[in-house]
């Protein structure tokens, strides 16, 4: 393998890292040859709103210097973007937002901070939905990436940029976050690797937030075991944040081949069935026999109480109202007309009613924690279909069916990996959640699908 | 029973709340609050019906066994 042989932008981080290690590829040709694609790609993909390729070549020759001398550290110059509602020092943060076009923040968010120190190199900062929650108009100053399978879909979101990214070989490695599906939503409609971790394990701090009670930050990547080399980097306890948790860190790649035998695997069909595109049933429905004949114990489960996970809602919207009512009284005319007036619905809610969304949401967590005492994993699709085009996004998008949000109200860890394309040849998801805090076990079981499949071994062309 | 008028609802709240929409986004917010409140109903109707404790989501997480 030389660096003219190897199709350097669809390599994994861990594929890179053994290339580094063997002397076939160096940190310095990789971001070169990075720089040059997305250079070529950005006016049609779109996925990045800031390039910063004077940085990542200074931190690739750091990283060649690094290896020269032995540094085993796995995600060592590999290239990442990141979300641009995480905060970066000197860096112009946007949050995607006319609001914050040219801000530039004094402090790094902790988990970019993470990567770093595990020696990542940064390219970028990527595309987001209008404050991790709005699509933007194409006469946005910043506008919205697009799905490098299919230029006219969306790429998912709100995490958008890191999903369009991946997909199109312009970084190893993304960061996204998650308040009812932003980081599996492109996980999905990119055909991706996407991993919402639990609610308090990995730091919020530095990152804009959309609703403080739902936001998760996380890994995006093209493989399980990257979504595993990422988190190792990014878990842990954050005092800054409220919401992390101080309990251990598992060893993510330790279990990972693992295996699903032993692993009791609960299929929420009567959720997601009657919802759901025929496509996405047959592409979940052969997942299902693929897990089976891994070795995993497969069983439906009927989990009560779960057409309650619509108050999220209610919760996201009156919690985004907060953080954003002081901007949308003096600012209003720079939030694009669609986010504006969804901001503003979550003014309409009552106390009472937050109160009791937040309540309801108790009742959810219970009736799923109840059931995930007999079960390792839940599966479903991701979505209820494929990627939505740019009309229908702007439709409505938050009428699209979706089966990430409900981990967003328990906080348990949820997985969307590739399992198969549709008859629109657009990427379809599967979702893999697990009991709080056990990520280990679900990529373990994600892996296991991933590494019987090829799915994600395929590329748009671009 | 009928539907509820979404639309007149959202108009209602938002006065009281002092909130201006955007004319042609009303529809779009009436149908986002419909959704969200047929949702709450429905958990307030099993509230009453189950004598639920009165509690408040916790947003820590714990470790299950």
């Amino acid at each position: 393998m030389t660096t003219a042989t190897v199709d350097i932008a669809f390599l994994t981080a861990a594929e890179l890292g053994r290339a580094y290690r063997s002397g076939e590829l160096k940190p310095t040709d990789v971001v070169r040859s990075l720089l040059a694609r997305i250079e070529r790609l950005q006016p049609t993909v779109r996925a990045y709103i800031t390039v910063t390729g004077e940085r990542a070549m200074a931190e690739a020759e750091a990283a060649e210097r690094a290896l020269a001398v032995g540094d085993t550290r796995p995600l060592l110059g590999v290239p990442m973007a990141y979300k641009d509602i995480y905060l970066t020092a000197g860096v112009r943060t946007t949050g995607g937002s006319a609001l914050y076009e040219h801000h530039v923040p004094e402090m790094t968010a902790t988990t970019i901070r993470l990567l770093s120190e595990a020696g990542a190199i940064f390219m970028g900062k990527v595309a987001t939905h209008e404050f991790a929650s709005g699509i933007s108009p194409e006469d946005h100053p910043l506008p919205p990436a697009r799905n490098p399978w299919n230029l006219e879909r969306i790429p998912g979101g709100s995490s958008s940029g890191s999903g369009a990214a991946l997909a199109a070989g312009l970084a190893m490695g993304a960061l996204g976050s998650d308040t009812g599906g932003s980081i599996r939503h492109p996980g999905t409609a990119c055909g991706i690797a996407a991993l919402k971790p639990t609610y308090g394990r990995c730091s919020r701090v530095g990152v804009f937030p959309l609703s403080w009670s739902l936001d998760h930050t996380g890994p995006m990547a093209r493989s399980c075991e990257d979504l595993a080399l990422m988190l190792q980097a990014l878990a842990g306890y954050d005092p800054l944040d409220p919401a992390s948790i101080e309990t251990p860190v598992d060893d993510y790649t330790a279990t990972i081949n693992d295996g699903v035998a032993g692993l009791k695997i609960g299929v929420m069909r009567s959720w997601y069935e009657a919802k759901t595109h025929p496509d996405v049933i047959a592409a979940v429905e052969n997942a299902i026999g693929v897990l089976r004949d891994l070795g995993a114990e497969i069983v439906d489960v009927d989990i009560p109480n779960l057409e309650l996970e619509k108050v999220l809602s209610i919760i996201m919207g009156a919690e985004a109202y907060a953080y954003h009512k002081h901007d949308l009284e003096t600012r209003r005319e720079l939030y694009p007309p669609v986010l504006r007036n969804r901001m503003l619905s979550g003014g309409l809610y009552s106390a009472d009613e937050y109160i009791d969304a937040q309540r309801a949401r108790d009742l959810v967590c219970r009736s799923v924690a109840a059931t995930m005492k007999d079960v390792d994993i839940l599966l479903s699709p991701t979505r209820g279909k494929t990627a939505l085009t740019f009309p229908e996004a702007y439709g409505d998008y938050m009428g699209a069916v979706s089966f990430t949000g409900l981990f967003n109200l328990t906080g348990q860890p949820a997985i969307s990996i590739p399992c198969g394309f549709g008859t629109d040849d657009m990427p379809i998801g599967l979702q893999l959640a697990g009991r709080p805090f056990a990520e280990a076990t679900v990529l373990r079981a994600a892996n296991a699908y991933e590494s019987a499949t090829t799915w994600h071994k395929r590329h748009p062309a671009l | 029973m009928s539907e509820p008028n979404w639309e007149e609802i959202a108009r209602a709240r938002a006065k009281i709340a002092g909130i201006t929409f955007d004319e042609d986004q009303v529809a779009s917010v009436a149908t986002g609050l419909g959704r969200s409140l047929t949702a709450l109903a429905e958990y307030r109707a099993k509230l009453r019906s189950w004598d639920e404790p009165a509690i408040a989501f916790d947003s820590r997480i714990e470790r299950q066994p």
